[in-house]
Parts: structure tokens; sequence; C-alpha cells
């Protein structure tokens, strides 16, 4: 019986939060603590002759410059984390000052004079993948390249009723997460504790231990209040290590906090993916075949190529394809390295195949609905052309619901037409794969006076996991919520984890809290057996309590946790091993893979502004824990999604400077845009947890795009190829 | 009246000011803004989330009206009254705000809620019973990346009805 699981609780999160309460990295001050700024490359591409920091030294104040260091970490530019030979795109750290207040630093860091050569610089990726200029001197812009093959797609083509091509841009974004990163670290004699502002302590202590082996005996990293991530506080970054570095260096605390306009110079920019598809259809408009060459623009490093192989694996999406192909071309540009935002290539996937759909109906002159049904899949689990296994769902009941909110949407749409307003109604169905792992880790142990702490290796920073988690854990054990606390976010406190990313957390912590909950109970079976003199075969757990149902005899959990602490230096008599605490690691052999649909009505009015007059969603992430969360995270998704489509770009001019480089260039939607968003879920595709749950951090992101540009296009007449489309476009 | 002030500087300012209700003293040079000035004093909800007044993350109330407190410098704050998110709640005792955002679901991260809150203080304060519209209006110099907004004026709404009600019924459910 579930008490928790399934209902709106409130988040046990909030109470800080709401009260100026909550603790964020910049919130954290140790005595002596220095603080660090980086002088950052002014252009995008050049060599560096030198950097001369005599001024700066003279400020009173000033403790030392950091100049030239490099390290060697995977996939990262040569010169990481600061140029040394080359400046690569504009914001790449190029030197770190460490003075003794922020204000000193920086007036210290704009008196750093960096010496250099201009060099051509390539921001196009289509002109980068012709080789002609180099974005990295001695290297070819091509720094990957792979085929996604199935079938025979040129022949399906070519015999195909009906064809065509079309070129799909998804531009590059910023994340933007309101808190920008920080990180302080703290020497003590050998040993390091790191804040940092990240979505993953344990991966940060990996990372940071793999480069400072030789200088530290450990690191501890603990992740404070996080002022949300989307993906972008994940992989290692320049100034984690830079500012490692100045405190090893120094022997003093030191931290580091971004402000926003270095943030968006350094902060990984994402997305940044060009499709150009060919496609083929019978008249009856089964898709035939698929030819997309996708270019991922991976800027100066390339550790985002993984993002054009989830792209590439999940192009099919829901539907029925055989023939297909997707070459890949990863190319490198003078500009910010890329990585993952929420979605993280799936997004990409479903903007190119919804986009290819709505346009094949478009050409074939047919309902766009009856389309998506002919080429569904229709039974599951699902093999799809490139090996990726599709778990249980059942889209066509999801395609359905959706479609029945469509026709009525169209019916409002319709009317408006009639009155002379230009609106459009837009359509997606998306199919996703997340709970990214391997495995998560949690650790559930109940305390003398009977209050549970769960500690997870998930480390969340917005979604409310803890919450969920407790509700989880509290349903389990039988026991109120309000005596269940969930903490994380420190590699002190559990032995090894992931962190939060892929959409995972709920499922893939929940259910390791779940089995942590399990053994508790065992333990507490065996334990009440000592107490109560019963075998322990005879005793059962129910809510809350151990009982005996022949004796009638029970204990509850807090009874049982209070015995095992009663006499302070006294014997141990009972033939048990003390404690109540269960550790369990939880993996799934396969991703998950939650599908759902997205329905705009939009208006365009004469200067392209774009209104969402009405806006439905539909997911199925199998069992929900929490309604309000879950709910929240699509709100928040769409309208990410809904800024991706209509505002965000991250623009370099032909030199590769930065034209969007703060919030009055780069606009993120702010509550006039935004709109309300009708939510409902389905639980028919379960995984195969204990706890049958999916995600939703992400699909928000994903469903939200192709269905308001398809809005956009239908409102306009005019066929809409690019993310986003601005005013001046429609 | 705005009488100009000329300072040196490096020159040390001392200045006088109440926050939340204490009367504080605090010496700065004087180009620091208010916000670092308010966090080093201790309140860090006062948050920081740009560098060019765009996103009011940093939005408290000064002398009655809610002003991004890096648009000001800590000089400019002598003698004045100030209020930030650490001053709202009562003995132990939630603002109606505060008790609408969490009702509500308004927050995630927690990064923009401070600021978000002190808005909707003024707003609510200006137009006790606003429409979705003035809401959206009023707090739209506040960005938030988490929520999309809706919870954000459901709370605001339901923090205008506990208001106008005078009450506070917060009841845990
Ligand atoms: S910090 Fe962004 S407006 Fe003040
Ligand atoms: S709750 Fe995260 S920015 Fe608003």
């Amino acid at each position: 019986m579930s008490r928790y699981i399934g209902k709106r609780i409130k988040r046990k999160e909030d109470p800080k939060l709401i009260t100026g309460q909550g603790r964020y990295v910049d919130d954290i001050e140790f005595p002596g603590t220095l603080y660090l700024a980086i002088v950052r490359s002014p252009v995008a591409h050049a060599t560096l002759k030198k950097v001369d920091f005599s001024d700066a030294l003279k400020l009173s104040g000033v403790v030392g410059v950091i100049t030239g260091l490099n390290l060697r970490v995977e996939n990262r530019p040569s010169n990481f984390p600061m140029a040394k030979t080359e400046l690569l795109y504009v914001g790449q750290p190029v030197a770190a000052v460490v003075a003794k207040d922020k204000y000193t630093a920086y007036d210290a860091a704009e008196l750093v004079q960096i010496d250099y050569d201009s060099l051509p610089a390539v921001t196009d990726p289509e002109e980068a993948l012709k080789d002609d200029v180099k974005a990295v001197e001695g290297k070819g812009n091509v720094a990957y390249r792979k085929t996604y093959s199935s079938g025979n797609p040129e022949k399906a083509i070519s015999e195909a009723d009906v064809s065509f091509e079309e070129k799909l841009v998804i531009s590059r974004v910023y994340p933007a997460a309101m808190e920008p990163r920080g990180v302080i670290s703290v020497y003590q004699q050998g040993f390091l504790t790191v804040y940092s502002s990240t979505q993953s302590p344990h991966y940060m202590r990996r990372y940071l231990l793999n480069a400072f082996a030789d200088k530290v005996k450990d690191i501890r990293v603990i992740q404070p209040d996080v002022g949300g991530a989307f993906g972008s506080k994940l992989f290692p970054y320049p100034e984690d290590y830079i500012t490692v570095y100045a405190s090893l260096l120094y022997e003093r605390p030191v931290k580091w906090i971004a402000t926003r306009s270095e943030d968006i110079r350094q902060t990984y920019h994402a997305r940044g993916q060009i499709h150009k598809v060919k496609v083929g259809a019978k008249r009856d408009g089964t898709l035939t075949g698929i030819i997309d060459d996708l270019i991922i623009d991976l800027g100066a490093a390339s550790h985002g190529t993984y993002l054009a192989d989830i792209a590439a694996q999940m192009l099919p999406g829901p539907y029925s394809i055989r023939d297909i192909k997707v070459e890949v071309y990863g190319v490198y540009t003078n500009k910010t390295p890329l990585d993952q935002y929420r979605g993280a290539g799936r997004p990409e996937a479903t903007f190119v195949i919804e986009r290819i759909m709505s346009i094949l109906a478009d050409e074939l002159k047919m309902d766009e609905i009856e389309l998506r049904k002919k080429n569904l899949i229709k039974s599951t689990p699902y093999v799809n052309p490139f090996g990726v296994k599709y778990d249980n769902g059942d889209y066509a009941s999801l395609l359905n619901k959706a479609e029945q909110v469509y026709r009525e949407m169209e019916r409002k749409a319709e009317k408006l037409r009639s009155e002379g307003r230009k609106v459009g109604v837009g359509f997606s169905f998306y199919l996703e794969m997340n709970n990214f792992g391997p495995w998560e880790s949690a650790s559930v142990r109940v305390r003398g006076d009977g209050r549970v702490l769960v500690i997870i290796g998930a480390a969340p920073h917005g979604q409310g996991t803890a919450t969920g988690i407790a509700q989880i854990v509290a349903d389990e054990l039988g026991v109120d919520i309000d005596n269940v606390d969930v903490i994380w976010g420190d590699t002190s406190t559990i032995g090894e984890g992931y962190g939060t990313y892929g959409s995972r957390s709920l499922t893939l912590a929940g259910n390791a809290a779940l089995l942590a909950s399990r053994k508790v109970k065992e333990k507490a079976i065996r334990l009440a057996a000592q107490f109560l003199k019963s075998d322990p075969q005879e005793l059962e757990y129910k809510d809350g309590k151990v009982v005996n149902p022949k004796t009638g005899k029970s204990m509850t959990l807090k009874e049982i946790a209070a015995k095992s602490m009663s006499v302070l230096g006294g014997v141990w008599r009972y033939k048990e091993e003390p404690g109540l605490e269960g550790t369990a690691y939880f993996g799934l052999d396969n991703l998950t893979y939650p599908y759902g649909s997205h329905v705009a009505l939009v208006e365009v009015d004469d200067t392209g502004f774009v209104k969402v007059l009405d806006y439905y969603a539909i997911d199925d992430i199998g069992l929900v824990v929490n309604p309000m969360l879950a709910e929240g995270q699509v709100m928040g998704g769409v309208i990410q999604g809904f800024g991706e489509t209509v505002l965000e770009e991250v623009i370099h001019d032909k030199e590769g400077n930065l034209l969007t480089g703060t919030f009055g260039d780069y606009m993120i939607p702010t509550a006039v845009e935004a709109f309300n968003i009708k939510w409902e879920y389905m639980e028919k595709g379960k995984s195969d947890a204990p706890l049958p749950a999916k995600g939703i951090g992400e699909g928000a992101t994903i469903g939200t795009p192709p269905s308001v540009l398809r809005a956009m296009e239908k409102a306009v007449g005019k066929r809409l190829t690019k993310l986003p489309t601005l005013p001046w476009d429609l | 009246m705005n009488e100009v002030k000329v300072y040196e500087k490096d020159q040390k300012v001392k200045i006088h000011f109440k926050v939340n209700g204490q009367d504080v003293e605090y010496e700065t040079e004087p180009r620091k803004l208010l916000v670092h000035a308010l966090r080093e004093l201790g309140f860090t909800g006062v948050h920081i989330g740009c560098d060019t007044s765009n996103c009011g993350a940093c939005t408290v109330i000064m002398n009655g009206k809610s002003v991004k407190s890096c648009t000001v410098l800590a000089v400019e704050a002598d003698g004045s009254e100030i209020l930030t998110v650490e001053g709202l709640a009562k003995d132990g005792k939630l603002h109606p705000i505060q008790e609408a955002f969490w009702e509500k679901h308004a927050l995630q991260c927690g990064y923009c809620t401070p600021g978000m809150i002190m808005e909707a203080y003024w707003l609510l304060k200006e137009k006790p019973d606003p429409t979705e519209e003035e809401i959206r209006e009023g707090i739209s110099g506040n960005l938030c990346r988490c929520t999309g907004y809706q919870n954000i004026v459901e709370a605001v709404k339901l923090a205008s009805q506990k208001l106008r009600l005078g009450q506070t019924p917060y009841q845990r459910q």
C-alpha cells in the first residue's frame, strides 16, 4: 500500500530555499580565502606570444598570477586548462590572478596583457568541413567521423513515390542555469576539500584526482545547493583545475565564481547540429528511406561527439523505418567547446524525425497524425535499425490521446483563422532514451531515535529528487515521511556514485534506496527476533513494524532502533550484529525509453512575435512517484524548449567574436513570453526496475521544439527549418 | 533629495542602514555594489545571477521599493531601510508569499527564488489583486530557468488571496 508514492507531496527541499537559507557555493566562506579571477582570450584564434602580468603583480593585495598551466585531460584542447601557445576561442582561460578579495582580483586581471598574433578563425561548421581554414593549428578540422547504416536507403529513396531534401539547422544554445558555475578548493596538508556547483561530486573527485594524484592524497568533493545545471555542470571545466591548482600552490582556500559573462563564454554550449536529410516515402505515407548528413559543431575540443552519436542512433524515433543512414561529421571550430544540455542528442534526433514527418505530410497532402500512425512501431520491445532496444510502451494509445487534443485545438484554430488571425497547431511525438547509467547508490540508515537518513549517490540540483526518494523509502519502511531525511552531494558520505544527469536519479537512486530499505527491513526482522526471542522465520515486516502473527507481539522500527541503542557502556548480548543500515547499488541492463506527445496552438503577429495560446503535453514515464515534481519538470522543460525555438541562439561573427555575451543579448524566456501548460501522464510503459519508473527530466525539451515550430509554420504558411526561428525569419 | 557626493577611489566610507529591521554599520569602498555588501554582511539569500542587471536574482526592497541590488552602490544605501528574503518570515512563521511558493511548487533549484519572492512582495503591495497578465509583467525582470514560471504565477495568485484575506491559513497536508 502506498501512502506517498503517486501523490503530490510538497517538497522537503523548499523551506531553506524560500527563506534565503540555501547554501550555494558562493555563500560558503573560509578564513583566509583567496579569490581567483580568470583572464580570458579576447579573440577566437591566435598564436599566443606572451602574457605580461607585471603590472598585475604590483597591485596591492595580489598574491600571484598563474599562466601556462597545462594538464593532460582526455578530449580537451592540448592547451588545457589554460592557453599556452594557441588561443582557440573567445573566453578560453589564459591566466589566473589570485588576490585577497574579489574586487582586487578583477582589477588585477584587467592589468594582464595578452600579446598574440591573430590567426584566421573558422566558425561556420560547413566551412570548417571544407578544411581550408584550420580551427586548431596542426590538426584537420574533421575531429570525428562515423557512419550509422541500415539497409539500402539510396535504393529506397530512388524507388520512392515521393522524396524531398531539406537542411535542418539546430543552433548553438547556452544552458543558462541561473547560478553561474563556481568552485572553492580548500587545502589541508595533503588533502583537499572542493566545494563545487556540480552535478556529480563523485565524478569530479575522480577527474580531479586523475590530474593531481601526485600532489594530493585524496580529494573530498562537496556539492552545496546548486542553482540549476541542465547538463552543463557535469563535465570537467578549466576553472575546476585552475582553482584546485591555485589552492595547492598557495596552500590556502581559493574561490572562483563565474560572472554571467564568463559563464556564457566558457560553460559548454550545446546542440549545434546541422542535418541535411534526403527522405523517400510511398504515396500512402509509408516512410521508406532516410539519409542524413549530420554535422556537429564541436567547437575547439572533441568531447561533444557522443551527442551526434545519440542523435544518429535515435533518429528513427518511434517509427518503423529500416533503410536509413546517418553520416556523422564532427568538426572543430573556433568556438567554446560543445557538450550536453537537457536532452543531449535526443532533442536533435526528435527535431529531425518530427520535421520529416510534418514535411512529408505536407508533400503528400496527408493528415500528419494519420501519417505518424501509419509509420508508428506496432509492438514493443523493439530493436531499431541501429540496434537500440526500445523497452515497453504503448505508443498508439498515447498517440490517440494526443490526437484528440490536436483535433480540438485544430477546431479552435479554424475559428481564430476565420477571424483573420495567423494561428497554427503543431504536433510532435517523441521517443527518447534515458537513465544513463551505469548504476547509482543509496544507503538507508535508521538512527537510534528512529529517524531515517537516506544518502544517495545521485546529486540533484532542483529536481526535487530528495522528496521523491523520501516517498519511496517512507512507503517501503512504513514510516512517516517527516521522519525521513535524504542527503547527497558529498563524496565522503557514500562510497561511490555518479550523480544527476540523463533523467536518471529517481529511477536509479530511487531503486537503490528501495533495495537498501529492503535490506534494513530484513535486518530489523533479525534484530527483532533477538529482542522478541522469536525465530526470524516467524516474523514479518508490515507497516513500519516487525510482527509475529502467531503471538501477536510486535516492535516498531523505532523501538527496534531504540533498543539497539539503549545502554551506553553495557555489553551487546544478542546474537545479531547491531545497526540498522542498508546500502544498495542499482543498475539496469538497458536504458529506459519514455515517450510522449506535445500539441501547441500558436499565434504569430505581424512583427513575428510568437504567442502560444494553448499547450498540451502527455508523457508515459512508467510509474510516477510524485506527479507534482514530474509536472514541474515538464513545465520548465517546455519553456526551455520554447526558448530554443523562438529566442535562444549563441551567435558568433565571422571572426569568432561572441555577439551574445550577456543576458541582454542571449535572451531566455521571461514570464511574459512563457505560457501555461496542461500536462497528463500515462503509466503503461513501465521500466524493468523494481520500482518501474523511467525519467522525465528531459522529455519536455525534446518534445517541445518540433511542436512549436510546426505550429509557427502552419501559422505563417511557410516551411521552417531552423531552431531558433526568429521574428525576422518569419 | 538626491545630493551629489564625491568619494576618492580608495577612500573607506562608513555607512549606516537598516537591514530587516536591524541597524547595520558597514565600512566600504565607494564602488562596492549593494549586493556584494549585503552578501558580505551575511544576507546570502540575495543572489547574483548576472552582471548586466537582467536577472533579478539580487532583488531586495529598499525604502519600500523593489530594486536590483546589483544596480545600487552600497554608499547609496546609506540611511536606507532594506528588506531581504531573510527578513520575511516572522517568529518562525513563513510569510504568505513563501507559503504560496512552497504549496504551488514555484521553485526548483531555488536560485531565483529569493529575488522572485521579493519582487512578488513589491508587486502585491502595489497591486493587491493582480491579473495573470499583471503578474507576468510584474515579474518579467526576474529570470527563472527551472520552473517555466507557471507555478510562480500560481503562487503569486495564491499569495494575493492569502494576503487579501488577511490570514495565512497554512495547513500542512
Ligand atoms: S544580479 Fe542579475 S539583476 Fe542583479
Ligand atoms: S527555480 Fe531555478 S532558476 Fe528559478
